[in-house]
């Protein structure tokens, strides 16, 4: 093993550059679909890792975190050499994590990779999860292949006929192809669907290290029925040495996921929005090692030793040990201190990495998830990479003495920096230190990382649900907003704005911000989502999912008060009337504006509370609704914990939206609200005595009960520092 | 029902006020001022104040465009005075309060006073009847920089009118717009506008502290001027109508002749 892995230290640095046998792929699946089993699994077969490693189990689940919990937290990068048809290809794999909380680190993964090898549980099948994996690789122009997994479970479990088998398993794959039709960029909409006999699907057990495909069964002979007795008959071993998973799964990888060259000739135009024809943009277009560097920070972990590693994509150029970088955006600039490829699971030191691999670097201190890094500080940045979910969750936190508290508010500005998915708030006024994430899970993580890594002890509040503000009607008649001097009104008029217009903004489609580059395409989007041209064309500024359309003609002095009607609706959608929320989905339209004729009778001081009371007037009028964030909750239980496990959901305001039957297991689905569920994790093993898998997903927000709205909001404002009652329309109109 | 009671400052200080207005301060219930339209001289409040033996609470802006304090003062009955800089309806309308006191059923008064409005004018020498809407010229912020006082200039000057250029002053955070800092932004805005009416060689008048012992009047071309000092606030302009008539001409001319003190 020793001399193996010398001559592949030797190796690597050499395969780097020869580009046509490079991969970048990452896993990606529903929760627990078993995508770091498999990772594992392909790791030790390809003899990738040491001695010490080799035998622990899940050991890309790194973190003592991950372990207890048994589930992924962060992306692990990993290198895998494998040889296809007498070559020997460079596979960069990317595990990603299942669970809904981390969801952002799959987002950002996509952005490294160019192909996915898509994991779904043969006993589950296809989950909310898996469209959402889907949709974050098709997004980005990354290539799905199929992988279905626990096939031994199936077998075993489920006890079907191999015919009926195989009609599961193509029951699988006509989801995931509709799945693909219907998230897949136009051009690769027939290309890219998965097939079993052209060898894009393939079957096994990661568990036990096996792994089947058409073409594989056609070339040694295997049938299906064989290894049905096989997994029956308990001759797992025997299995794994006919059905070789490494072979089956990487043969697949190199011959049907793209390699970077041909990959970046369609994602650059896609991930950049610089000029193509420029010094730059043509060596990204070709993956051009002798190019300018275009290198993508797509990831940052602190190592206890290392310190702060970034990970990333070189697009073109080289990553050098020793160079001064500039951080592309900022006026930073930064020497690379050490560059590392990956070896199996460790890092492999190197003098530089070339264009189109995957780079470890460390150096890097003012760089963040997202940033470009180039030797050109003036290079255009490549596309934010946008996850569509938010923060949904907040704990209050404080030292425990109050000695660490400038220690604490720079471990938390560190762990922001670590995880792009967590908010950090550091309110000077209330006192307060805030931190936002994506679920119960995300911030208990975060927080005993707080404590046990950067060795803070610190006090949490109780968690608390992120809420969201809206109208549930339209305004009557335009809200008067008056100037403090009473010399300027504003007429505006609230609605919720339509739904599909809330998507299109949160995907990206519909830009943040008050500049449209391309007003005309704003505009036809706007339209062919259902609002009228009219009003389309006044579209002034977005705010989060909330638009200000100008429905004003020709009044005098407004476009030079313009702007500070924007910053007053931007502080308005910041801060809702109602609990001092943000605001979402809302449709805000100036009507009308009377205005001061000297301009000094309407500066900031006279326009922004003029037009705030006139914006949470009209919502007064429209009718002011508090939403919160829902999750859909998937459970499996067998049969005899049934009730109990529906009815810790019933008890939870959870509404059951469906509920299937296979065998002995239940799966049920159920809307439940995110500020309800906590706690849910030990109250469901309880009440099932721990006979229970269960996963959740983001479900957007949905309108609180009326009932529960006045309560709900005299607590949030009261945490607040705020009287408990919302003041009224009349309060706005004085 | 009480009576609300507007008394114009004047422009310089204490000294300004009436013997009427002495007189009716004495039998105020409260008494108000407010300090955030425009600036009396330094100390002249709490001077005023000894002197009547009584307490002047000074409103913040906020407080006076709220009208609480006010209409509340008022609901006791009797009479209640807001002192104002200047003369009470002109430079800065207060005439929204007034009005709100009347919705209310209270009675009201004004003291008149000197106002900048046609002290500026009186002091260089112009017509009155020849001067065009007055300007205002806002401190640029994020957000906000007016092109609309230029454009008022420009009109009145197309009119053959003077204009008065009355510029921002925020003295809750000590900052006033100088004379200098005005011409420069003019200047750029002539850029920007191109309507002529202010190239570098056009002569205007800065007027410094009207009202005051210390008054000042400068006559010079706007390019010239941007970079004087001239000395601490209020100070503003005056552009002249591209026609002056032979005796306003003989009065600019002996401000251009007259060697202000300082220069
Ligand atoms: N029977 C069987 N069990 C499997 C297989 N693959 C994984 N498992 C089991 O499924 C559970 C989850 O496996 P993981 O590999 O952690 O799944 P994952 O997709 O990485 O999970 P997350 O990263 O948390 O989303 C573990 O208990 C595994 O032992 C398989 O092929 N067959
Ligand atoms: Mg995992």
């Amino acid at each position: 093993m020793g001399h193996i892995r010398a001559e592949l230290a030797k190796a690597i640095p050499e395969m780097m550059r020869v580009r046509e046998n490079i991969r970048n792929i990452g896993i990606v699946a529903h929760i627990h679909h078993g995508k770091t089993t498999l990772s594992d699994n392909l790791l030790a077969a390809a003899g990738m890792i040491s001695e010490e490693l080799a035998g622990k189990q899940l050991y890309l689940n790194f973190d003592e975190q991950e372990q207890a919990r048994l589930l992924t937290i962060n992306n692990a990068d990993v290198t895998i050499v494998h040889e296809y048809e007498g070559k020997r290809y460079l596979i960069n794999l990317i595990d990603t994590p299942g669970h809904v909380d981390f969801g952002g680190d799959v987002t950002r993964a996509m952005r490294a990779v160019d192909g996915a090898v898509v994991l779904v549980c043969a006993v589950e099948g296809v989950m909310a999860q898996t469209e959402t994996v889907l949709r974050q690789a098709l997004r980005e122009k990354v290539k799905p292949i199929l992988f279905i997994n626990k096939v031994d479970r199936a077998i075993r479990e489920l006890k079907l006929t191999p015919e009926a088998m195989q009609k599961r398993f193509a029951n699988i794959i006509t989801e995931v192809n509709e799945l693909i039709r219907r998230m897949a960029p136009d051009e690769f909409v027939e290309k890219w669907m998965v097939n079993p006999t052209n060898g894009t699907v393939a079957f096994g057990s990661g568990h036990d290290n096996w792994a089947i495909s058409v073409p594989y069964m056609q070339r040694t002979g295997i049938k299906f029925p064989w290894i049905v007795d096989m997994v029956n008959e308990g001759r797992g071993k025997e299995l794994a040495s006919k059905a070789i998973i490494n072979d089956v799964v990487f043969d697949m990888v190199v011959k049907h996921l793209p390699n970077p060259v041909d990959a970046q000739r369609y994602r650059i135009p896609h991930i950049w929005k610089g000029p193509l024809e420029s010094r730059v943009g043509k060596a990204e277009m070709d993956c051009d090692p002798e190019g300018p560097l275009a290198f993508m920070i797509t990831d940052i972990t602190m190592d206890p030793n290392a310190g702060e590693i970034a990970t990333g994509r070189v697009f073109s150029g080289r990553v050098a040990k020793g160079t001064e970088v500039a951080i592309v955006g900022t006026k930073s600039r930064n020497r690379i201190q050490h560059v590392s490829l990956f070896m199996g699971p460790e890092r492999l030191m190197v003098e530089e990495v070339t264009a189109g691999n995957i780079a470890a670097v460390i150096g890097l201190t003012d760089a963040f998830v997202g940033s470009t890094i180039s030797t050109d500080p003036e290079m255009v940045e490549f596309e934010e990479i946008r996850h569509v979910s938010e923060p949904v969750v907040t704990v209050a936190i404080e030292p425990k003495h109050m000695g660490d508290l400038p220690k604490l508010i720079e471990t938390m500005r560190k762990v922001a920096k670590e995880d792009a998915s967590l908010r950090v708030e550091i309110n000077n006024e209330t006192g307060e230190h805030l931190l936002s994430g994506m679920g119960e899970l995300h911030l208990e993580i975060t927080q005993f990382r707080i404590t046990n890594d950067y060795h803070v002890d610190i006090t949490a509040s109780p968690p608390i649900v992120v809420y969201r503000e809206t109208v549930g009607g339209k305004t009557p008649n335009a809200f008067e907003g008056k100037s403090p001097n009473k010399h300027n009104r504003f007429y505006i008029e609230a609605e919720p704005l339509p739904e599909a217009v809330v998507k299109a903004i949160q995907e990206g489609e519909i830009h943040q911000g008050k500049s449209f580059k391309d007003i005309k395409t704003v505009v036809q989007k706007l339209v062919d989502l259902g609002i009228d041209r009219d009003e389309a064309k006044g579209i002034t500024a977005v705010q989060d999912t909330n638009i200000l359309f100008d429905a004003t003609k020709g009044i005098q002095y407004l476009h030079e008060t313009m702007d500070l009607v924007i910053d007053a609706f931007k502080e308005a959608m910041d801060r809702g009337p109602l609990a001092a929320e943000k605001c979402r989905g809302l449709l805000v339209r100036l009507v009308d504006a009377k205005l001061h004729e000297d301009s000094i009778h309407r500066g900031p001081g006279q326009t922004i509370p003029a037009v705030r009371s006139a914006i949470y007037g009209s919502m007064c009028t429209a009718g002011r609704v508090l939403m919160e964030p829902i999750s859909k909750v998937t459970v499996n239980v067998p049969q005899e914990v049934l009730a109990g496990a529906t009815r810790e959901m019933q008890r939870r305001r959870g509404e059951i939206i469906d509920m299937t039957q296979v065998g002995d297991l239940n799966t049920i689905v159920a809307k439940v609200p995110v500020g309800e569920l906590f706690g849910f994790a030990s109250d469901l093993r309880s009440a099932t005595a721990g006979k229970v898998l269960w996963s959740t997903e983001t479900f957007g927000y949905e309108r609180l009960p009326r009932e529960l709205q006045e309560k709900i909001v005299g607590e949030v404002r009261t945490r607040r520092g705020l009287k408990p009652e919302p003041y009224d329309a009349s309060y706005y109109a004085g | 029902m009480g009576e609300l009671l507007f008394v114009g400052l004047g422009l310089c200080d204490e000294k300004d006020l009436s013997q009427r207005a002495m007189e009716d301060l004495a039998g105020c219930g409260a008494i108000f001022a407010e300090q955030y339209t425009s600036r009396w001289g330094e100390g002249a409040l709490s001077r005023l104040g000894s002197k009547l033996g009584r307490e002047v609470q000074e409103l913040s802006r906020e407080e006076v465009e709220g009208e609480r304090r006010v209409l509340d003062a008022l609901a006791q009955g009797g009479r209640v005075a807001l002192l104002v800089v200047g003369e009470p309806f002109a430079a800065t309308t207060h005439v929204a309060l007034r009005l709100s006191a009347e919705t209310h059923g209270h009675t009201w008064r004004v003291l008149h006073n000197a106002s900048i409005l046609t002290a500026a004018a009186s002091l260089v020498g112009l017509s009155h009847y020849r001067f065009g809407r007055t300007v205002s010229l806002p401190r640029p912020r994020p957000g906000f920089r007016p092109a609309s006082p230029y454009d008022a200039l420009l009109a009145n000057w197309k009119a053959e009118l003077h204009t008065l250029v009355l510029l921002d002053l925020d003295p809750a955070e000590g900052h006033y717009l100088t004379a200098g800092e005005a011409l420069r932004l003019l200047g750029e805005l002539e850029t920007e506008r191109r309507g002529g009416v202010l190239p570098p060689e056009r002569e205007v008048a800065v007027i410094a502290r009207a009202g005051a012992p210390d008054a000042r009047v400068v006559v010079g071309p706007r390019g010239e001027l941007e970079a004087r000092d001239f000395g601490p606030p209020l100070h503003c302009l005056i552009v002249p109508s591209p026609s002056l008539h032979f005796v306003e001409e003989e009065a600019w001319r002996s401000w251009r002749k007259r060697a202000a003190p300082g220069t």
